[in-house]
């Protein structure tokens, strides 16, 4: 009993204050863009609407199983090419109402209607034809062929029917900033942070008054901050600072399950890169060991490494993971310069030409991966500078990501990135000539043939062989010259307590969560 | 300091001086403990001469085979074998489980037509035998896998013995403890799926990881002196795949390199660990007398639930007391002290997994198991414990993290290969059946 | 000069000019980039239905539908919500948010620049302090607000967006603003420089021999001057503020105007730079006011003296 009281008392003052609750204020990598889930572009906005929101059907974090605390029960229906949803009853949206089969109805419809120009919702739009409210909790949703699981294609976050005016969403709606959902918070965009309070329901309980989150500025100003208990979190701590705070008792580091592989994306539109050869030698220019060792701080042959090199679009862990194809661990500058001159380039001085042209390489990253991997931007200028090529170089700010990056407008030659994914590693939007995110309008039509077949594949292993093929032809054609993958570590005090983390949408199990002493 | 410190600290600054610490156990069970006792050079100097032990301290498997092989020290021989047979034992439950889900929970009608053998010793792995036999009469059309269902139907995972096993997946070569059976080339069949394009897949049998288990137990056995025969079949019940009975054990003497780096923090807490696989909380009120680990975990117990949240505490509590411990004996923290006192943190937060899975608390368990896995990152990743935490994601349908265990240990134990395509069909199943989403920047 | 109304007309012309002339040549400005301008702000390929979105926002009927839709809007207030810059929040919200940073930024390092014209004036800042004036005049706002930003995120932290380290990051933001770009030394020698130019007058040697003081009889003189200066003087504040307000990310119109620019908000950069030619006109305003009223002092024949008569 003496034993017990003492390791209470190691623990009491935590303890005692849980009930309280308190607030909890963390970095993350930007401020979210949009808190309406039909927008989400970042995982910073998906992590914050996990906050807001409740989707369908959801995994658990530990234990994986499929649940929900949205349905009550749930039968397929129409011999399998529907499914009848029971809705709980009790549950309030954040702005009193109760959840109803409308709700859910309405979430499908806007998902649906052409007028709500969201890429989240176009996925769905493949195999979902439409809900019918069969009662006040009751909703059948429609499919347009028989799924096998559709609990696990029903993961969308519910959004409600009042807040709207019609099923046509856009992303400018107030909606966007002051969301409405039925998850344990209640969010609120700010200029500069989101906070998000407390709100009681009949499937949540959170046991911290407010949230607030903040885009974490440098990198060794987050840690201080941290170490000072000034902030209780950081999401994703690059790997430089990991080191130190793993050696402190005041703080946890946490594993977060997400798959992400940076890259330095090739402009094939530009006259020199336009041709195979020259992306070729690019690769072999590039000095990966070194580049990893500068930035990131990996030494080759270091144990656990958090960074490991690919050599296509996919982490190596991945079953869509061609072994086969080696990966550029170091550069080869003399086979580079021999591939350059049979492509056409010539060398007049130390520096490339193309048509009695120097080449100039205009360089960009995501400027918020200069927290991930400090210096990575200059260092492959340097290489590519070491190697002949004239370069310029731009950090580029979220915003010109989404304007011009994304939409496939950019004029840079190279930039550099990282992608994110869960389960779910498609890569067709990458790489298909007509493809969503296909950052700079790449065209093979070698390449789109290879992922109608994915598409079209009867088994998941003639998936999986369609993916082999790809990271194959890909790793010769180059469109993207991959670097590696990285894994995303968080940090927390130690007096966040009960912090489950859950792959990709991190803050599933928030209700678990506590602030003490 | 010897070359073990200065490797297996990773050159860490000695960390500031612990503030004054609360006795969470009884400072004379905490005494007891192995990061107490090594706290003692004249202790210690034994694994710092052997580099064996530094490969064992850095979780090196392979390597700590080869320096033991080279003879100074049979029983860290006998460890390393012990942890390999638990290694593989655990890579047969987590080609079981994918194999289970993908083709079991998740088949297809386009699945080879012999899947049913694969799935069949998938569930006997498992303990699921009713299942398994069901399944393994079914099995017919290519001899070499009725041969196998057949020696299957007679046996259980937890009874079968090397010979056994050998005469399903063939010989592994004789028993020699410094030694490693050879890995036979993949897949163990190449069967035809059932469409059009009759693709080929390469299928493994789990029984090949689950005979290399034995091979490795042998090995320990012949290994190790006579008079350690039950300890080990005590420590063998961390890691044991199949259900456990209610049994009491005895407190062994137990020798030093048993303990050395290891979650097993005392002698008792080996009984205490194979008692509360099978009787789960129980076990901590019997033991937390006698058994650190017991006696830390005890404070987790409410209303006859491990708590997780407290058991997390009462490990950060023993790693604090210990850390105090030690800088009292060294006369001050020096840098060995915190990897020390971190695995002591971790074996509280595995032995609480281990009695919360006896007593149905399923999740809880889950936490705590997460919770280890995360705190090795700082202190180097256990392949044993890792490969045991990927069998039970399988298990839960979740292949990610398991993939990733997999790759990370692919290269230093080529056997756990066989898991693979169980694991890829897994993940490329729930992928296919998996909502809409977007690669994210 | 009989046609001494001819300037301040001039100014309140432009002054009622200035806040449609903006918008008109940032509609125009809008359609004048390549591609229709729902796909500037959401292209096709990240949003798919942008004819929908080009409705919504008056961008389906060309510039002259959507000039004066915005202009008529705005007349009521109404600004629409942000596109980009902070989705989904009304416009107005963030005016209403923004001014009074603003306002109180640009007051604070009036306040400094006025002080420093007071006390020039006044002779209080000898010149012997004029080289370090002039140093200090040198620095740029952007090196001296980095500086700040640096200070005001080591120092706050997370919590450097309110309270104390909003307190600070205006404190910093004005300091910067009067200081940096020779705002503080140009009033100092300006104002300096304009009085002592004055005070050689003939005039004013006579005043200071019938014993008035000085200032009575500059100040009347150089005021139309003084006036210009401190007009430029605050327009030149109001655009580094914007500079200072990015930097040290300070929520005022600046910022506004940056962020709503860099991301094609241009509801946000209507409303915003509107904003900023709508103060402009109410200083041109106020000067063309106060250069009447200075104007009508000068020509008022003062009623106690009385010409002499010609022999």
């Amino acid at each position: 009993m003496t034993l017990k009281n003492a390791i209470r008392a190691v623990t009491g003052l935590a303890l005692a204050t849980l009930g309280t609750g308190a607030t909890l204020a963390y970095f993350e990598e930007s401020i979210p863009m949009s808190l309406n889930p039909l927008y989400a572009k970042t995982m910073a906005d998906h992590r914050a609407q996990e906050l807001i929101f409740d989707r369908l059907w959801f995994h658990d974090a530990v234990t994986n199983e499929l649940r929900s605390r949205l349905v009550q029960k749930y039968q397929i229906a129409e011999a399998g090419r529907a499914v009848e949803i029971t809705l709980n009853t009790g549950i309030r949206w954040h702005n009193g109402q109760s959840l109803t089969s409308k709700d859910l109805c309405f979430t499908v419809k806007a998902m649906l209607d052409p007028r709500t120009p969201s890429p989240v919702a176009a996925h769905y739009r493949d195999f979902i034809t439409g809900c019918d409210s069969k009662g006040p909790q009751v909703a059948l949703i429609r499919f347009n062929r028989v799924l096998p699981n559709p609990r696990e294609r029903l993961m969308f976050p519910v959004l409600p029917a009042s807040a709207f005016d019609s099923t046509a969403i856009s992303p400018d709606l107030q909606f966007s900033a002051r969301p409405i959902g039925t998850g344990p918070f209640n969010g609120k965009r700010g200029l500069r942070d989101v906070t998000l309070d407390k709100f009681d329901n009949a499937h949540h309980s959170p046991k911290i008054l407010q949230m607030r989150l903040q885009e974490g500025g440098d990198p060794l100003v987050q840690t201080k901050t941290l170490v000072n208990n000034n902030v209780q979190g950081i999401v994703v701590v690059p790997p430089p600072q990991r080191p130190d705070l793993s050696a402190s008792d005041d703080v946890s580091m946490k594993s977060y399950d997400l798959r992400s592989w940076w890259y330095i994306a090739v402009n094939p539109n530009k006259p020199a890169l336009s041709n195979q050869k020259v992306r070729q030698a690019l690769n072999m220019v590039i000095n990966r060991n070194e580049l990893r060792q500068f930035s990131i701080g990996i030494k080759p042959g270091d144990k656990n490494s958090p960074c490991e090199f690919i050599s296509g679009p996919f982490i190596s862990a991945s079953p869509y993971y061609n072994s086969e194809v080696p990966t550029q661990d170091t550069s080869n500058l003399a086979k580079a310069e021999s591939i350059l001159k049979s492509a056409g380039l010539t060398k007049l001085g130390s520096r490339w030409h193309v048509d009695g042209q120097p080449i100039t390489l205009r360089v960009g990253m995501l400027a918020s991966l200069d927290r991930e991997a400090p210096d990575l931007l200059s260092q492959v200028a340097n290489q590519l500078g070491a190697a002949g090529f004239d370069r310029m170089t731009n950090k580029i700010s979220a915003d010109e990501w989404d304007n011009t990056v994304m939409s496939g407008t950019s004029d840079f030659d190279l930039i550099i990135g990282k992608w994110s994914f869960g389960l779910v590693e498609e890569v067709n939007e990458l790489f298909h000539s007509k493809g969503r995110q296909n950052l700079f309008n790449y065209k093979n039509e070698q390449v789109d043939a290879i992922l109608a077949e994915y598409d079209d594949a009867v088994t998941d292993t003639e998936q999986r062989d369609a993916y082999h093929k790809l990271h194959k032809l890909l790793s010769i054609d180059l469109p993207y010259l991959f670097l590696w993958k990285l894994d995303t570590r968080s940090a927390w005090r130690t007096e966040v307590r009960g912090n489950i983390v859950a792959p990709y949408y991190y803050f599933t199990e928030i209700d678990s969560w506590s602030v003490g002493g | 300091m010897t070359a073990l410190l200065a490797v297996g600290c990773g050159g860490e600054e000695p960390p500031a001086a612990p503030a004054a610490t609360v006795a969470v156990v009884d400072p004379v069970l905490a005494a007891d403990t192995w990061p107490a006792r090594m706290a003692h050079d004249d202790q210690r100097s034994r694994f710092e001469q052997h580099d064996g032990w530094r490969q064992v301290f850095d979780h090196e498997l392979s390597g700590a085979l080869a320096s033991f092989a080279a003879g100074g020290d049979q029983r860290g021989l006998a460890r390393v074998h012990q942890a390999l047979a638990d290694l593989y034992a655990s890579a047969a439950l987590l080609t079981a489980n994918a194999t289970v889900e993908a083709y079991g929970t998740d088949a297809q009608p386009s699945d080879p037509a012999h899947m049913a053998y694969f799935v069949g010793v998938s569930h006997m792995i498992r303990g699921d035998h009713e299942e398994g036999k069901a399944l393994l009469k079914v099995v017919d059309g290519v001899d070499a896998l009725v041969m196998r269902a057949q020696a299957w139907m007679s046996l259980t995972a937890d009874d079968a013995s090397l010979s056994d096993l050998e005469g399903i997946t063939g010989p592994l070569g004789d028993v020699q403890p410094g030694t490693e059976p050879p890995v036979a080339s993949l897949p163990h069949f190449e069967l035809t799926e059932r469409t059009e394009k009759a693709n080929r897949l390469g299928v493994n049998d789990p029984t090949a990881l689950l005979a290399r288990a034995a091979w490795h137990r042998a090995a320990a056995a012949a290994a190790a002196p006579e008079t350690d025969q039950g300890l080990q079949g005590q420590m063998a019940r961390r890691y044991a795949i199949g259900a456990s009975a209610a049994q009491t054990h005895p407190v062994l003497a137990v020798d030093d390199a048993w303990l050395f780096a290891g979650s097993t923090l005392s002698a008792a807490d080996a009984a205490f660990v194979a008692e509360a696989a099978a009787s789960g909380v129980e076990s901590i009120n019997a033991w937390s007398g006698r058994s650190v680990l017991a006696a830390a975990l005890s404070s987790a117990v409410v209303e006859g639930k491990l708590d997780p949240q407290l058991a997390q505490d009462a490990g950060f509590g023993l790693a604090k007391q210990l850390s105090a411990l030690m800088a009292d004996v060294g006369g001050g923290v020096m840098g060995f002290h915190r990897p020390f006192t971190q695995r002591a943190r971790i074996a509280v937060l595995q032995a609480g997994m281990i009695a919360a899975d006896a007593n149905d608390q399923y999740r809880d368990a889950g936490i705590l198991r997460l919770n280890a896995l995360e705190r090795m990152e700082s202190i180097g990743i256990d392949p044993v414990f890792a490969l045991a935490v990927a069998a039970w994601d399988a298990g839960n349908r979740n292949p990610l993290r398991a993939e990733e265990i997999l790759h990370q240990f692919r290269a230093s134990y080529p056997a756990l290969s066989i898991a693979k395509p169980a694991l890829e069909a897994l993940h490329l199943r729930r992928s296919r059946n998996a909502g809409p989403a977007n690669p994210v920047h | 000069m009989t046609r001494w109304w001819i300037r301040p007309l001039v100014r309140l012309l432009a002054a009622a000019l200035l806040p449609l002339v903006v918008p008109a040549v940032i509609t125009g400005f809008i359609w004048s980039l390549p591609g229709d301008p729902a796909s500037l702000i959401c292209p096709p390929n990240l949003c798919g239905g942008t004819e929908a979105l080009a409705e919504r926002w008056n961008l389906d009927g060309g510039p002259w539908q959507f000039f004066t839709g915005w202009v008529g809007h705005a007349m009521g207030l109404e600004f629409g919500n942000s596109w980009r810059l902070h989705q989904g929040i009304p416009v107005l919200d963030l005016l209403l948010e923004a001014i009074p940073t603003t306002a109180t930024l640009i007051a604070l390092a009036t306040g400094m620049v006025m002080a420093g014209a007071v006390a020039a004036a006044r002779g209080w800042l000898p010149s012997r302090a004029d080289p370090v004036l002039r140093f200090v005049g040198l620095i740029p706002a952007l090196l001296l607000a980095l500086a700040g930003a640096a200070f005001i995120e080591l120092t706050y932290g997370f919590d450097s967006f309110s309270g104390d380290g909003r307190m600070a990051r205006m404190m910093v933001g004005a300091m910067v603003l009067g200081l940096a770009d020779g705002a503080f030394t140009g009033a100092v020698l300006g104002t300096r420089s304009t009085f002592s130019t004055e005070n050689q007058a003939r005039y004013v040697g006579i005043a200071v021999l019938r014993g008035e003081r000085r200032i009575h009889n500059t100040l009347p003189n150089v005021s139309p001057a003084l006036i210009g200066q401190m007009r430029a003087r605050i327009i030149h504040l109001l655009s580094g503020a914007v500079v200072v307000e990015v930097v040290l990310r300070i929520d005022g119109i600046g910022d506004l105007l940056w962020g709503g620019t860099l991301r094609q908000d241009f509801g946000v950069v209507l409303a915003a730079a509107t904003l900023f030619a709508a103060v402009s006109s109410l200083l041109l305003v106020a000067q063309a006011v106060l250069e009447t009223v200075v104007a009508l002092h000068v020509r008022r024949a003062p009623s106690n003296v009385r010409l002499a008569e010609s022999p």
